[in-house]
């Protein structure tokens, strides 16, 4: 984990108190609404329907148990005692009193951890894959590259006032869990043919009103030149992308205007420029040699392979166990360790949030079987990521008793939902209770599991901060005159292989929407092939939908409206 | 389906500045946490008048000043958007609305 330096602790310190001095001459009408608002959103702090809003930056969703510790201290001293995990990998808090925030901002602080650059027109949170060091498929570590954008591009003067927010995703491996591209950077490690490690560069992704897979602008960048190339992107999307309107100021708008090829032109124009005349930042090896030790891998234990212990367990005949860890469960790329996701989307939560208790027990749990790490997933989960596999069953069996042990990671009722109308400012429609809803019309684990993975993610509004866009099945909340009305979408995909879900029909109520959700994966139950794929695995969800298309599952969702 | 509305009033509301929490407009020109003790109007000059007033006098206690209408239907009950349900629901936050822990 990277570690601040004196630079770095005074930084954020130094905000935290500058904030503090901000807050007072606000208070004491030094400053006007209009002066402070963006000071406030500088530091993270919205003002929602009830009350203000922290955003708390967690660099590629990474956590060491202090830090963890520490934001169960925040969740518990200074807001309702918990905390709202989100599609971004950060941590928000819903109930902080403006007075407080800048008490919070010590706190964080001390745990070198801040709320820069979680809102504003800005680069934000640098996000990555939640395996990111010990995924079997990865090609090398993200996250010292990650760490590295992030220095750059926290402070950047250049940066501060973009057109819009600017988001940046990094993934080390083929298999994409980083949801690259609906990011405006998407980045991939790849091996060239010769051996050279390097990035596949994507740019021009986003959800929102205008949804947009990325296009691939680079085949291959060397590493020495990420920095310099992400700058001459970035000086091209803020000389060229629009301020006119703030709809069509993102990234995305003006790789669609130009169309990838002029984008392209110019991005390598100016890349050329700047090494020409100098100013291109190398990124030579000592920097990164010097950033991935920071993230060298922990001692483990040289173990047994357990391979066929974790496929014994799968089937084992304690059949709560074996569903768990046929779910929740991954490979690790050490022989004997495994990757376990600790599932937020139980029945007694809110997806996402998780209580002050709850995280000072992830946190012991993080020591005692793990290596002090936890890591925030984009869909919302957690992750123990250096697991023995012998240890398995005493972890499940203390994950159950916390709640956290829903085999359902990837399935219907891991639904993806971002806080809606219940907390959200810009919502047309709650989120939660309709996650809420579907998650009780499939609590059957025996059906749950037949029906295998099908993403399901519900945004409250056209922002698509629960990424509906790219959810197998997808739901979004509208107005329709003051009332809740919900649009479905299928075929979304945010992996490796990308796509926009396509909109089934009419909008539905949220009372019919479960049944509703309920006869489109009947009828997937029955259109399914079974047993065709690569390990003799029954067809997806996407891919029964992608090979018969949205006809019969359209006809399953109107059915049996009468 | 929402009752049918009989009458409706305008009803001003703000976010309290030291800790964001939600106040309506009282008929004294003070801020109350609950929606029951909101001033109903029903002069849209008069509701844009004490918007204005929130602007300009009352900075340091409140923010994001608005008006919202609030109807009322024939068996008395309060019709509000959702929005205005939710927001006057308060700290009974969705949480403890779906009987979750707190």
């Amino acid at each position: 984990v990277y570690q601040y330096d004196e630079h770095d602790q005074r930084i954020v310190e130094e905000r935290a108190r500058q904030f503090r001095d901000q807050v007072r001459r606000r208070l004491e009408g030094e400053l006007t609404e209009e002066e402070f608002r963006p000071l406030r959103l500088q530091n993270g702090v919205y003002l929602q329907l009830h009350a203000y809003m922290l955003r708390v930056a967690i660099p590629y969703g990474l956590l060491s148990t202090t830090q963890l510790r520490k934001l169960a201290h925040v969740a518990r001293t200074y807001d309702r005692g918990y905390g709202h995990f989100t599609t971004r990998q950060n941590i928000q808090y819903n109930w902080p009193r403006l007075v407080d925030v800048p008490a919070i901002l010590d706190e964080l602080a001390s745990v070198q951890m801040h709320a820069i650059q979680t809102s504003g027109n800005c680069i934000r949170n640098i996000t990555s894959d939640p395996f990111a060091g010990v995924a079997r498929d990865e090609i090398e570590d993200p996250r010292p590259y990650c760490e590295i954008l992030r220095q750059w591009s926290t402070f950047h003067p250049e940066f501060a006032f973009l057109p819009r927010k600017f988001k940046i995703a990094v993934t080390g491996a083929p298999s994409d869990r980083a949801a690259i591209a609906i990011h405006d950077i998407g980045i991939r490690i790849v091996r060239r043919d010769d051996g050279e490690v390097g990035f596949e560069y994507f740019a021009g992704g986003g959800l929102g009103r205008t949804p947009v897979i990325a296009e691939r602008i680079r085949a291959f960048l060397p590493k020495r030149d990420l920095l310099a190339y992400t700058e001459a992107v970035l000086r091209v999307y803020n000389a060229d992308g629009r301020r006119d309107n703030k709809y069509k100021a993102r990234i995305k708008i003006l790789v669609k205007e130009l169309g990838t090829e002029e984008f392209t032109r110019r991005v390598e124009e100016e890349f050329e420029r700047m090494k020409a005349d100098g100013t291109a930042i190398v990124l030579d090896d000592d920097e990164i040699a010097r950033m991935r030790a920071y993230f060298a891998p922990p001692a483990y234990d040289a173990l047994p392979d357990g391979s066929a212990a974790l496929a014994a367990a799968k089937l084992g005949k304690d059949r709560e166990h074996a569903r768990w860890v046929a779910a929740n469960v991954v490979p690790h790329r050490v022989p004997g360790y495994a990757i376990v996701q600790l599932s937020t989307k139980s029945r007694e939560a809110c997806p996402g949030d998780v209580t002050a208790d709850q995280m000072d027990a992830i946190a012991a749990l993080a020591d005692r079987f793990g290596t002090g790490r936890v890591v925030v997933t984009h869909r919302q989960n957690l992750v123990l990521p250096d697991v023995r596999i012998g240890d398995l069953r005493e972890l499940h069996a203390a994950l159950r008793e916390l709640g956290f042990a829903t085999p359902n990671l990837d399935r219907i009722t891991d639904v993806i939902a971002c806080p809606g109308l219940d907390y959200c400012d810009l919502a047309n429609a709650r989120s939660i209770p309709i996650a809420k809803a579907i998650q009780e019309r499939f609590d059957d684990v025996d059906r749950m599991h037949d029906l295998g993975p099908v993403t399901l993610n519900v945004s409250g509004c056209i922002n698509a901060c629960g990424h509906h866009h790219v959810g197998n099945i997808g739901v979004l909340g509208i107005d329709k005159q003051g009332e809740e009305f919900y649009q479905v979408t299928l075929g979304g995909s945010a992996r490796e292989d990308a796509s926009l879900g396509k909109v089934l029909g009419r909008a539905l109520s949220g009372d019919e929407l479960p049944d509703a959700i309920a006869r489109v994966l009947d009828a997937y139950a029955t259109l399914r092939l079974r047993g065709e794929g690569e390990d003799g695995e029954d067809e997806t969800f996407l891919e029964t939908f992608r090979r018969v298309g949205t006809a019969p599952f359209k006809e399953a969702m109107y059915a049996s409206r009468a | 389906m929402a009752e049918k509305v009989e009458q409706t009033f305008l009803v001003v509301t703000a976010n309290r500045l030291e800790d964001g929490r939600v106040v309506y407009l009282r008929a004294d020109r003070s801020w109350a946490p609950d929606l029951d003790a909101a001033e109903l109007l029903t002069d849209t000059a008069e509701r844009d008048a004490r918007i204005a007033w929130a602007a300009r006098d009352q900075s340091l206690i409140v923010t994001g000043c608005y008006g919202f209408d609030l109807g009322v239907a024939a068996s008395g009950a309060r019709v509000l958007s959702t929005r205005e349900q939710i927001r006057a629901a308060g700290e009974a936050s969705v949480r403890r609305r779906l009987g979750l822990e707190r």
